[in-house]
């Protein structure tokens, strides 16, 4: 009996010790896109075309971060009205950039800023430079996916700064309590579903959570972090609070490089979920408590970021 | 598949303790362990497995004091999120309520029990719920007893989560105080029986 337990407490302390180490850096990839400029005739945030004002700056700032944090970053910004200058950031050049990492291995990031809406049939889509007209230039979920699995890429982390991108997010075997549509002020958006997290109470949850369970069939694995649930806008800032000049949510993501309270483990590293839960509680502070009854385009405009039901959470970059 | 194995569960749960006698122990267990996560939907049945610290605090029931006995238990757990892989990922950590029932078969002083039930879990900083069954193995040995009623066991447990797109293993120290009905007394606690 004596061995018995001897040879079990050595096996936990085994396991213990084994769990504290953090092995190499894997090789890490950066694909980084920010789409400001759709219409070369018109400067960046022109109220009467379709461009942006601060997505091209999203892009850059997550870059530089990613790479200070030993990613390899390739960008693609549409950032100029010299139309030759922003084809790094059409669908062609985000399919060929995908298409180029087969068989490198590792772990892949893709950021996305720039515009972002949904088909007839309520399936997100991100927009490209060069598709604002163009349908078919549009990526949904099911082709972003299918590019990555085409190259063999399955360790993928995406984060989506665009309207709309919460229908990029995969549950999996779980139920996401946040809704497509957040905010008691929602009676409206293209989602049927509005309202506050879903279950006031943990065991609320059962029900659903069961049938999910015994229905579950397949989950790709890939990790989406998105701004805005499926049926919300995703917003930019001038203002000094947002860094005067950035996407809310990419605001907040920088900002996790910096703020200790976003490392909730102290281990120096934020994960996709740590980031997301920053993010999500720094927007619903902020943001949210300022807009949540200004109405515009259908919608009001307080909105939370989702993240994949994944078992899995990546280390993306370090909490200095 | 996994309707099966609960109807399997639920049979090796329920049916076996119906010998069991009337008289009720609750107890009390804090356990604490390691267990080692694997996912099962990538190209590979299991990935890369990692391993992460454990705890628990239930509380129970144990209907009989025969050969066999049934035993009716609940409680909440935590699994910390695991070690990084070598890809820089690891699998979350989640807070968890069960509840479990099942067999206890005493041989001599060492009893050994089977749990089966299901968790309700939600991940680590998220809003994501999920459920899944699983089963605990078990021994354990009383090795003292206070008072006239109070008797403090010792023992390892195994549970294994049936995830729905990973699978958990663990093992785990368990450390049980019982309310016995009948006064418990052992050879190696320096009482006579």
């Amino acid at each position: 009996m004596k061995r018995f337990w001897h040879t079990a407490f050595i096996s936990m302390v085994a396991l213990f010790l084994a769990s504290c180490a953090m092995p190499e850096a894997p090789t890490r990839t950066a694909l980084v896109y920010g789409i400001s400029i759709y219409e070369t005739a018109y400067a960046e945030g022109d109220p009467i075309s379709n461009n942006l004002r601060y997505t091209d700056d999203d892009a850059k700032s997550m870059a530089a971060m990613l790479q200070d944090s030993g990613w390899t970053v390739k960008a693609g910004i549409a950032d100029t009205q010299t139309l030759a200058d922003n084809l790094d950031a059409t669908r062609l050049a985000i399919e060929t950039d995908i298409a180029a990492l087969k068989g490198t291995g590792g772990v892949v990031l893709f950021y996305y800023s720039g515009h972002g809406t949904y088909t007839n049939y309520g399936e997100s889509q991100i927009i490209p430079f060069g598709a604002i007209e163009t349908y078919e230039d549009r990526i949904t979920k099911r082709e972003l996916y299918t590019m990555f699995e085409a190259a063999g890429l399955s360790n993928v982390v995406m984060i989506l700064d665009s309207c709309y991108s919460g229908g990029f997010v995969d549950a999996g075997a779980t139920l996401d309590a946040i809704p497509p549509v957040f905010g008691s002020y929602d009676p409206t958006g293209p989602v049927a579903a509005e309202g506050d997290i879903d279950y006031t109470w943990f065991t609320n949850a059962l029900d659903d959570s069961i049938n999910g369970y015994f229905s579950y069939e397949h989950d790709s694995g890939h990790i989406v972090l998105s701004a805005a649930g499926a049926g919300e806008l995703s917003w930019e800032s001038a203002s000094i609070a947002y860094g005067a000049g950035h996407g809310i949510f990419t605001y907040f993501l920088l900002q996790s490089e910096t703020d200790p309270s976003a490392d909730v483990d102290g281990d120096g590293l934020i994960t996709s979920g740590e980031a997301f839960a920053y993010c999500a509680g720094r927007i619903n502070e902020t943001w949210n408590a300022d807009n949540f009854s200004y109405y515009i385009d259908g919608t009001f405009a307080d909105y939370l970021p989702h993240l994949s039901g994944t078992p899995r959470e990546y280390a993306l970059w370090e909490n200095k | 598949m996994r309707i099966n194995l609960f109807v399997l569960m639920a049979l090796s749960t329920f049916c076996v303790p119906l010998s069991a006698g009337p008289a009720i122990a609750p107890y009390m267990a804090v356990t604490g362990g390691m267990a080692v996560t694997a996912e099962t939907d990538y190209e590979s049945f299991i990935t890369t497995p990692a391993s992460s610290a454990v705890a628990s605090v239930q509380a129970g029931l144990t209907i009989g004091d025969g050969l066999w006995a049934a035993m009716l238990q609940g409680g909440q757990s935590y699994q910390a999120a695991t070690s990084f892989t070598r890809d820089w990922y690891r699998y979350r950590g989640f807070y968890s309520l069960n509840l479990a029932a099942g067999p206890r078969l005493r041989l001599n002083h060492l009893d050994a029990y089977l749990l089966g039930g299901g968790m309700l879990a939600r991940y680590d900083l998220s809003f994501s719920y999920f459920f899944f069954l699983y089963l605990e193995p078990g021994l354990s040995v009383p090795v003292l007893a206070f008072g006239d009623r109070f008797t403090v066991n010792l023992g390892l447990s195994a549970p294994v989560y049936l995830r729905a797109d990973s699978y958990s293993v663990g093992l785990r120290a368990v450390a049980t105080v019982t309310y016995n009905e009948t006064q418990k007394v052992f050879p190696w606690t320096g009482r006579g029986e």
